[in-house]
Parts: structure tokens; C-alpha cells; sequence
């Protein structure tokens, strides 16, 4: 399904939550909404899965403004919609029960093997008996993801999904819901704090602001090249290159830079300014990855000093001491070596 | 003294040889205090699910206003209902005055803002994320609210309880609009209440003892359901 939200305003006693927000989410997109809590995203979620109004503008889904549906036609529109909340709140009973809720109130009875498909694609195999109310975090989470999804939505919201699950259980999540989407091929719209899970996640990203949009597009661009300067300060991770990986090289523009694991495809990379080292003779080969590069400008902070360079059509930041800067006689325009070692670059996906 | 304990010991023998005049006014207010409770809750329920899912101006106020007529006095609600039933009132025509349905409308009445703002209290009870979840879920207005009281059912029924306790309990409605005629609308508050001035001591002690268990009993089970969270 696809979503459309045009000049979309939403207030609340008198706060402006949401201003003039219009997004496009296409048929099949798994969309990152992403943004510092408190900024609107949930009120957005809210509002394109019709559990709320806007004060003005349209919420068109498949080119219909269903905005201001009301009773009967609300609700049949919004069956064709799941939402996965931040928090979950397991209805109280088995974990059975909250699997066969969504069907239910359509007046579908789920077979026993519909039940058991949906647990093995979740993970939750054997726990249908269990009380939903004593699972751990994760896994509450896992039943709340498998009964949205059972309702096969042409649209599914997950609001800042990994949110209430402890570290360990996130991945696994994240997992997850990646499969489920390519597997269903829903429209998704996320919700979430965390850059990591829009990298790894999205084809298209939204940056949302004190309720504004600030940037939508393709994920690898919004990163790549932040529109404005809250954009690129909200995505504050330095050094997020867009690779093609071959075997244990990323390709990004002219460098071949080695990595330490094997990947395919496409995706990113994230080289910490703090593991680039600066030096002024080409380093011995210990270290993988070296290129020269020229200084195009110095922050200087009492701490340190971020120096950023330019090197194969590439933008990076590294971080050293102020000593350092003066020992190696750091200065804008000046070519340098960088080097890191292919353990230090991490991979995004 | 001597007598006091003569008088107990009959009323115990009335209760437990089932007199048929102490069963027959026993009977007859648990049927009217049900009554009265089951009317309030299918009147009250829906609607307290409506006052507590709409959104309109006044809503804090009105809620307010229901909890503060929690402690309506009995002789109130049988003094306005009185008044609508009674021969010149609006209802009189239907002559319903110092019959046990008068009883139960005073009754329903009388319990309409406890029920009313218990269910509201249990609804809002219900985790605050609830409501969101079962209507992303595909869940209807309807279906909602039906989820939400299940989600509540041990505070509903605390709800039921409170209500029952407070009409099987009280005098002044029912001796109002029913008249404590014997036979017909006689129950066990106002057969106790004018029973002692006409002598009937025994008979009041035993009605007493039977009102005082149904009363302990409706409490018991309120703190029983209260207990249970899950």
C-alpha cells in the first residue's frame, strides 16, 4: 500500500507536534523515520495508521485522503494497516490468544497450523501456551511483531521497534523484521531513534525535526549527504561511506578499502575518526588500509582536533591530539597518509 | 437482657427452619438488589466506555461531578423518583409507585454515578497503551471497549459488586418508592427498620443477621476481586 501524507499539521492543546509534514512512502518501501525522541515521530505513525486526525492536511493511502473517515469505513481501512508499538502491551492470556487477536476481530479463525507458521517465522515456536504477560522483553516484542503481521498488512508502522528490548535481543530483531519484510513485501514505515536500524533496515529515510520534515529519500543519500545542518548533525556518526562490497574489499568511489569480514552487495561502512591514524610518511604494511589524503580543514577543540580530509572523492574526519597536530605539522591543504586496519571499519547492515 | 437472648434464639430458629415470611422478604431483595445492579451495569457500562473513549468539552467536569454523587443520599434518589412516579408526576400514569420496580428504578438510579465512575476508574485503569494496540490491531469502536473491560474485568466486577452492596444496603429509596408493604415490597432494610417499632424484635434480628452476612460477603468478594490483578 502506498502512503501519502500531504501538509500535515497536528497540534496538541495548542503545541505544534507536526507542521506542514509531507512524506510519500511507495508501494514495497521500507521507509526509516528517524529523528530525536520527542520530535513527532509517533505522533506521525499515529496519524498515517488513522488512530489519529490531523488538525489539517491529507492522509491518502493508495491515492484515497482517508483523514477524516470515520466508524465503520476508519476501521476497514485500518485493517489493512498493523502497527507495532514502542512499548508492548501483551493482551492478557496466552501468547496464542494475541496471535489470533488481529484475526479474530476480523472475524477470521486462524487454523493451528496458521499459528504454528507464524511462531516458526517469528521465532517463538513452542511458546503458544505461555502467558504473554511473563515473557521477557524481547520476546514480547516478537509476539507483538507476530501479530501484526499475521494480519498480512499492506502497510505495517513499527514505532521505535527495539526500543524496549535489552542489547542481546536486537539483532535477532532486527533480523527479523528485515526477513519479514522482503519475504511479505509490505509497505514499512519505522519509526526509531537509531541510525544503525535505518542503515540497516531502509531503502528510503525521513529525518523529522521539532515536527518538521527536514530531509526525505533514499537512505544511502540522506547519509551520505545530509541537506542541512541538523540533518548532518542528527546523524552525528562520522565516516558512513555507501560501499559495494566484493569479498573482503568495499568499494567507495576510487578506494578499495579491505575489511575484515566477507559481504556482498551493496551497503555501508562506518570508519570511526578515532581509528584513522595520520602520518606523514606512507606507513608500513601492518596496517591494510592506507591512502593519501589532503587536509581540507582543522577543528580545534582543547581536547582534540578533528581533521578532515579529502581522499579517492571521499570526505572523512579523523580525530587526534592537539600535540599530534603540532608534532606533525598539521595544516589545511597539506597531503598526509591515513591508515587503518581493516578490523577498525565496521559494516552496516 | 433475658429477652434480647430469648429474641436472638428465635431469629436463629426463623433463619434456620427457613420461616417463610423471613425467606420470602430475603429472596425478594436479592432479586430487586440484582435486578437493580444488573439494570445499572447494562445502562452504565456502555456508557461509561463512551465517557471514557469521546472527547468534548466539559468531560473532566462531568467526570468529576459523577464521582461526587458517589455518596447520593438513598432518600434522594427515592424522593426524585418518588416524585416521577407519583400519581401528578410525569410517569404517574404508568403506576408503578409503591411496586418493586419502583424499587429497582429508585435503585438503578441511586448507583448510576458508582457504577459510572468505578467503570470509568477501571477503564482508565487499563495500560495506556491498550486502547492504541487493539485498535491497530484492527479491533472496531466496539471491540475495543469490549477488550478494554475485559482487560478490567476484575475492577468491573469490583464495579458490579460496590453497586449490589450499596442497594442490597440501603433504606431510604426502597422504603420511599416501594412503602415496605408486606407481601409485596417489604424488604429487608425496611423490614427491619419499621419491623422494631412495631415489636417484631426477633424478625428484625434474624433479617439483620442475614443482611449483615450478604453485606460481609459482597465486601469479601470486592477485596477478592480487587486482589486480582492479572
Amino acid at each position: 500500500m502506498r502512503l501519502e501524507l500531504r501538509n500535515v499539521y497536528r497540534a496538541f492543546g495548542g503545541k505544534r507536534v507536526l507542521s506542514d509534514v509531507s512524506l510519500t512512502v511507495e508501494q514495497g518501501d521500507f521507509c526509516a523515520l528517524i529523528g530525536p525522541t520527542g520530535c513527532g515521530k509517533t505522533t506521525l505513525l499515529r496519524i498515517s495508521d488513522l488512530l489519529d486526525t490531523p488538525d489539517s492536511g491529507r492522509v491518502l493511502l493508495d491515492g484515497v485522503d482517508c483523514a477524516g473517515c470515520r466508524g465503520r469505513g476508519r476501521t476497514m481501512i485500518r485493517r489493512r494497516a498493523s502497527m507495532v508499538m514502542q512499548r508492548p502491551f501483551m493482551l492478557s492470556g496466552t501468547v496464542e490468544k494475541n496471535i489470533r487477536f488481529g484475526p479474530g476481530v476480523r472475524g477470521k479463525r486462524l487454523t493451528g497450523d496458521e499459528v504454528a507458521e507464524v511462531l516458526a517465522a517469528t521465532g517463538l515456536t513452542g511458546m503458544e501456551g505461555r502467558n504473554a504477560r511473563t515473557l521477557s522483553g524481547g520476546e514480547m516484542q516478537k509476539v507483538a511483531i507476530a501479530r501484526a503481521v499475521v494480519t498480512k498488512p499492506e502497510l505495517l508502522f513499527l514505532d521505535e521497534p527495539f526500543n524496549s528490548v535489552d542489547q542481546g535481543a536486537k539483532p535477532e530483531l532486527r533480523t527479523l523484521v528485515g526477513r519479514l519484510h522482503r519475504e511479505m513485501g509490505m509497505t514499512v514505515l519505522m519509526a526509531t531513534h537509531d541510525l544503525a536500524d535505518a542503515l540497516a533496515l531502509s531503502n528510503r529515510t525521513a529525518v523529522l525535526s521539532d515536527g518538521r520534515l527536514m530531509q526525505a529519500g533514499e537512505t544511502g543519500p540522506v547519509f551520505g549527504n545530509p541537506a542541512n545542518l541538523f540533518v548532518a548533525s542528527f546523524i552525528g556518526m562520522k565516516n558512513i561511506i555507501p560501499v559495494a562490497f566484493e569479498n573482503q574489499e568495499a568499494v567507495a568511489g576510487e578506494l578499495n578499502i579491505h575489511i575484515a569480514e566477507k559481504a556482498e552487495g551493496n551497503g555501508f561502512i562506518h570508519i570511526p575518526p578515532e581509528v584513522i591514524t595520520i602520518s606523514l610518511e606512507r606507513p608500513d604494511s601492518s596496517q591494510r588500509n592506507a591512502f593519501n589524503a589532503l587536509i581540507t580543514h582543522i577543528e580545534e577543540t582543547p581536547m582534540y582536533d578533528t581533521v578532515h580530509l579529502r581522499t579517492g572523492g571521499l570526505a572523512l574526519q579523523a580525530v587526534v591530539t592537539p600535540q599530534s597536530t603540532g608534532h606533525l605539522g598539521l595544516q589545511r591543504n597539506s597531503r598526509v597518509w591515513i591508515s587503518f586496519k581493516a578490523t577498525s571499519v565496521r559494516i552496516l547492515a | 437482657m433475658d429477652k434480647l437472648a430469648e429474641a436472638f434464639v428465635i431469629a436463629l430458629r426463623l433463619i434456620f427452619t427457613g420461616d417463610p415470611v423471613v425467606m420470602e422478604i430475603t429472596l425478594r431483595t436479592l432479586t430487586v438488589s440484582a435486578s437493580s445492579t444488573v439494570i445499572a451495569c447494562l445502562i452504565f457500562i456502555p456508557l461509561g466506555c463512551v465517557l471514557h473513549f469521546a472527547r468534548f468539552p466539559g468531560r473532566g467536569f462531568l467526570i468529576g461531578t459523577i464521582q461526587a454523587f458517589y455518596s447520593m443520599p438513598t432518600v434522594f434518589a427515592g424522593l426524585l423518583i418518588f416524585l416521577l412516579l407519583s400519581r401528578t408526576g410525569p410517569l404517574g400514569e404508568l403506576r408503578l409507585l409503591f411496586t418493586t420496580r419502583a424499587i429497582v428504578i429508585a435503585q438503578v438510579f441511586l448507583v448510576a454515578p458508582v457504577i459510572l465512575g468505578l467503570i470509568i476508574s477501571a477503564l482508565k485503569g487499563v495500560d495506556g497503551q491498550a486502547a492504541d494496540t487493539v485498535r491497530a490491531l484492527g479491533a472496531s469502536p466496539m471491540q475495543t471497549a469490549g477488550v478494554l473491560l475485559f482487560e478490567a474485568r476484575f475492577a468491573v466486577l469490583s464495579a458490579f459488586l460496590m453497586g449490589f452492596g450499596r442497594v442490597i444496603s440501603e433504606v431510604g429509596a426502597a422504603m420511599m418508592v416501594g412503602g415496605n408493604i408486606a407481601g409485596r415490597t417489604r424488604t429487608l432494610t425496611t423490614a427491619i427498620s419499621l419491623g422494631i417499632g412495631r415489636g417484631e424484635v426477633a424478625e428484625s434480628i434474624a433479617l439483620g443477621i442475614i443482611l449483615m452476612t450478604l453485606a460481609l460477603l459482597v465486601s469479601f468478594m470486592v477485596h477478592l476481586s480487587g486482589l486480582r490483578k492479572a
